[in-house]
C-alpha cells in the first residue's frame, strides 16, 4: 500500500500509476462509432374500455464507444407522433438511452442500461425511466459483411408520470447489418418491440419501432 | 610441328637401323658382361646404351647408370663415376639410388651427386643441353663442348675460356660452369657435365626452339599483379621469344617471390610447364596463407593454413606469443611436394585453449636449409552474431482459403426473419385491434431473409489452407532453428569455447 506524505508524492504517483496504461492503450484501443438513425414509431395503449394509437417518425443519433469486451453506447431520437384517430391530440417524443455491454464471447454480450423516455404534448407531459438488463447476440450470415443482431431487454424498474408504474417490461430487436467492404460505414435495418405490464392489467403500453440506421467507424 | 616431329622420329629409326643396335640391347648386353665381372666389355656397352637419344630412362637404363658408376668406382676413376651420376640426375631428377643391388660405394656416389645437384642454382635444372654420343665406343677419355652453330652468342667457362658458336672445344670430364649470353639477353650461368668421349652441346636459340615453339599458349593459374605474376608472365614471355634461360630466371624469381604461384593446369603437359617445375623443385621457398578472419572451436577446430614450398622438403611449422617471452614449439611437420593445407589445432599440450593474445606461425625447411615464412596473428573472443529479424508478414502467406457457400446463412437469415414476424404475436398484447404492427415486424423480417441470401451468394467460409499453413509453419521454424544455433553459437562464443583468429600479417 502506498501512503503519501507529501504534496510531491502525488504527482509522482499519479505518473508511475499513469505508466502502465500506456501499453494497455496500445494492445486496446478505444474504437468509436458514430450512427444517424431514423425510426417509424408506433405506441399503443389500452386502458380498460379504451385503446390509442399513436405513431410518427423519430430522427436521431448514436455514439458507441468500445474498448476491449466494453461497449458503452448513448443514443438519442426525438419526433412527432400523432394519433391514428382525430381526438388523439399530437404530441412530441423522445429518449435518450444509455447501455453499458460486456462481450463475454464473439456473438454474445450482456449489460445494462438506463432509457429516458418523454411524451409531451397541449395536453401534458409524460415522462418514463426504464432500467434495463440487455444481452445481445450476433451472427454472420454467410459472409463476414451480413450480420444478423438479436437484442432482448428485461425491465424490471419502469418509473412513469402514470397514476401507476409499470410492474416491469420486456423488450426486443432483432435486425440485419450489412457493411460495406474496405469503408467504414455500415446499414441496419432492425425491428424493435417493447411491452409494459401494469399491476392488475390495469394497463398495457407497448412500442415498436422500425429502424433504420447508418453506422460510421471512426 | 607433327611433320617435324614425325621426321626426327624417321631419322631415329633409321640411325638406330644404321647402328644395328638400340639401347636396350646395348644396356642388356653390358648388364650381362657387368653380371660375369668383364667390366672391360660392359662399360663402352653402357656408356653407349647410356645415350638419352636412343630410348626412355626407364629401370634398365637406371640400372645402367648404377653398373657404369659402379665399374669406374671399382677402376678407382670415382671422379668420372661423380660426373656420370651427376648428369644422370641432372637429366633425370626423379633418379634416386639402388641401395638393394649396388654397394655402399656407389650409393655414396649417388647421395654426392644428388647433393650436389640438387643445391644449384634453379637455371641448373633446364634441360638447355644436347650430348652427341658418338657412333661407335668413345674413344677417347677427354670430352668436349661445342656451342651450336648459327648462335649469335657466346659461352665462358669457368677453367677453360670463351668459345664461340660453331666451336669445339675438348676439355676434361667433370662439372662445369656455363654462361651463356647473347646481346640484348639476360646472361645466364648453369652448371652441366662433360662426359668422357662426349660432346656437349650448348643450344642457342636455333636449337633450343625446337621445344618452345611447340607449346601452345600458357599462361599463370592465378594472374595477379605482384611481383611473382609479373616475374611468371616476364618468364613466359621469355620462354616464347625462345630466350629459355631468361625463363629460367623470370620463373625462379617468380617462384622465389611466392611459391604458390602456377601455371595453368592445362600447359602441365607442355615442356615450358615440365621447365616450370624443374626450376619449382630447386628453388627455396615457403609461403603461408590463412583465412585473414575466421572463427574454429577453441578445442575441436582446426584453422586450415595453406603453405606452399618451391623445393619439396618437411617443414617445421612453430608457433610462438608475440607479446611474451614465451618461446616457439613446434605443431606440425608437414611434407609438402608444392602446395598443401595443414589443419592445424591451436591448443595447449593439454589440449586446452591458447590464452588470447598475438601468436606468430612460423614454417621453415627443416634441417639446415634456409627460408621460412610467418603469419601473425590475433587470437581473441569472438564478437557475439546479431540476431536475425523475423520474417516479414509479407513472407507469410494466408492460412485460410475460400470454403463452399455457406447454406446455413439462408437458415438464420429465414430464422432471424421468422422470429421477427413473431415479436409482435408473442409479445404483443392481443387486444390490440392494428395490425400494422404485424406488418411492420413482417418488413423486417423479410429484409432479415434477404439478409441471409445474400449472405449465401456473397459469403464463402474461409477454411483452412494446409498447405499454406504448412508453408508458413516451416518458414517460422526455420527462423526459430537459426535463431537457436545463432543463440547457441553466442552462447559458446561468451564462454569462450570458441575463439576467433584475425591475421594481422601474412
Amino acid at each position: 500500500m502506498i501512503i503519501l506524505r507529501s504534496r510531491a508524492a502525488l504527482p509522482l504517483a499519479l505518473l508511475a500509476g499513469a505508466a502502465p496504461l500506456e501499453p494497455l492503450a496500445a494492445q486496446n484501443p478505444i474504437h468509436v462509432q458514430a450512427t444517424a438513425i431514423t425510426s417509424r414509431v408506433h405506441e399503443r395503449a389500452e386502458i380498460p374500455g379504451d385503446q390509442a394509437e399513436t405513431g410518427g417518425t423519430w430522427v436521431g443519433a448514436a455514439l458507441t464507444a468500445a474498448r476491449g469486451p466494453l461497449r458503452i453506447e448513448f443514443q438519442g431520437l426525438r419526433g412527432q407522433m400523432s394519433g391514428t384517430s382525430s381526438d388523439i391530440v399530437e404530441r412530441d417524443g423522445g429518449e435518450v438511452r444509455l447501455n453499458g455491454l460486456w462481450r463475454a464471447s464473439r456473438w454474445f454480450e450482456v449489460g445494462a442500461g438506463y432509457t429516458a423516455r418523454s411524451f409531451s404534448s397541449t395536453e401534458g407531459y409524460q415522462h418514463w425511466s426504464i432500467v434495463s438488463l440487455n444481452a445481445a447476440l450476433q451472427t454472420v450470415l454467410g459472409d463476414s459483411l451480413i450480420h444478423g443482431v438479436v437484442r432482448a431487454s428485461f425491465s424490471p424498474i419502469v418509473s412513469a408520470t402514470l397514476p401507476q408504474d409499470p410492474s416491469m417490461g420486456l423488450g426486443t430487436e432483432i435486425g440485419v447489418v450489412a457493411a460495406l467492404a474496405h469503408a467504414p460505414f455500415s446499414f441496419e435495418a432492425s425491428y424493435r418491440f417493447e411491452r409494459y405490464s401494469f399491476t392488475n392489467d390495469a394497463r398495457v403500453e407497448e412500442l415498436d419501432w422500425v429502424n433504420l440506421a447508418v453506422h460510421w467507424k471512426i | 610441328m607433327n611433320r617435324a616431329v614425325t621426321l626426327a622420329f624417321a631419322m631415329s629409326l633409321v640411325a638406330r637401323v644404321a647402328l644395328g643396335q638400340d639401347e636396350h640391347s646395348l644396356l642388356k648386353r653390358g648388364a650381362e658382361a657387368y653380371d660375369v665381372g668383364e667390366y672391360a666389355r660392359a662399360k663402352p656397352l653402357l656408356v653407349q646404351g647410356l645415350n638419352p637419344a636412343l630410348g626412355p630412362r626407364d629401370s634398365l637404363w637406371i640400372e645402367g647408370v648404377h653398373r657404369l658408376a659402379h665399374i669406374l668406382i671399382e677402376e678407382e676413376h670415382d671422379s668420372l663415376a661423380t660426373v656420370w651420376v651427376r648428369w644422370a640426375i641432372r637429366s633425370y631428377p626423379a633418379l634416386h639410388p639402388d641401395t638393394l643391388n649396388f654397394p655402399p660405394a656407389v650409393q655414396d656416389a649417388f647421395a654426392a651427386a644428388q647433393s650436389f645437384v640438387l643445391n644449384g642454382k634453379p637455371e641448373d635444372t633446364l634441360q638447355l643441353i644436347n650430348w652427341e654420343w658418338p657412333t661407335g665406343a668413345p674413344d677417347s677419355v677427354a670430352g668436349s663442348v661445342r656451342l651450336a652453330r648459327g648462335l649469335p652468342a657466346s659461352a665462358f667457362i669457368d677453367g677453360v675460356g670463351v668459345i664461340t658458336a660453331g666451336e669445339t672445344r675438348r676439355v676434361a670430364p667433370g662439372s662445369y660452369r656455363l654462361t651463356l649470353g647473347a646481346p640484348g639477353h639476360v646472361p645466364v650461368t648453369i652448371t652441366r657435365e662433360v662426359l668422357p668421349g662426349i660432346t656437349t652441346v650448348l643450344p642457342g636459340r636455333s636449337a633450343t626452339t625446337g621445344g618452345a615453339p611447340a607449346d601452345v599458349a600458357c599462361s599463370a593459374r592465378n594472374p595477379g599483379d605482384n611481383q611473382a605474376a609479373r616475374s611468371l608472365r616476364q618468364g613466359l614471355e621469355h620462354w616464347y621469344n625462345g630466350l629459355l634461360d631468361s625463363a629460367v630466371v623470370d620463373f625462379a624469381a617468380a617462384i622465389s617471390a611466392d611459391p604458390f604461384v602456377a601455371l595453368d593446369s592445362a600447359c602441365s603437359s607442355l615442356p615450358v610447364a615440365s621447365a616450370f617445375r624443374s626450376v619449382r623443385r630447386t628453388t627455396q621457398s615457403i609461403a603461408l596463407r590463412a583465412p585473414s578472419d575466421t572463427t574454429i572451436d577453441a578445442v575441436t577446430g582446426h584453422w586450415p593454413v595453406a603453405i606452399a614450398v618451391g623445393r619439396p622438403a618437411t617443414l617445421a611449422v612453430r608457433l610462438s606469443r608475440v607479446d611474451s617471452s614465451h618461446a616457439e614449439w613446434p605443431i606440425a611437420a608437414p611434407l609438402v611436394h608444392a602446395t598443401t593445407v595443414v589443419s592445424l589445432s591451436l591448443t595447449d599440450a593439454d589440449r586446452r585453449r591458447l590464452p588470447f593474445g598475438t601468436y606468430r606461425l612460423r614454417a621453415a625447411y627443416s634441417g639446415e636449409a634456409k627460408g621460412d615464412a610467418e603469419i601473425t596473428f590475433e587470437l581473441l573472443r569472438p564478437d557475439t552474431l546479431p540476431h536475425e529479424a523475423p520474417p516479414p508478414a509479407s513472407a507469410y502467406r494466408s492460412e485460410t482459403q475460400p470454403g463452399p457457400r455457406p447454406t446455413s446463412s439462408i437458415l438464420k437469415g429465414v430464422a432471424l426473419g421468422a422470429a421477427v414476424a413473431a415479436i409482435p404475436m408473442v409479445l404483443g398484447h392481443s387486444g390490440f385491434e392494428s395490425s400494422e404492427r404485424e406488418e411492420r415486424a413482417l418488413v423486417i423480417g423479410f429484409t432479415a431473409a434477404i439478409g441471409g441470401v445474400a449472405g449465401f451468394i456473397m459469403g464463402r467460409h474461409q477454411v483452412p489452407a494446409p498447405e499454406n499453413i504448412a508453408y508458413n509453419q516451416a518458414l517460422r521454424s526455420t527462423w526459430e532453428d537459426r535463431e537457436r544455433s545463432l543463440t547457441a553459437t553466442n552462447a559458446a562464443r561468451r564462454d569462450g569455447s570458441q575463439v576467433r583468429i584475425r591475421v594481422l600479417a601474412q
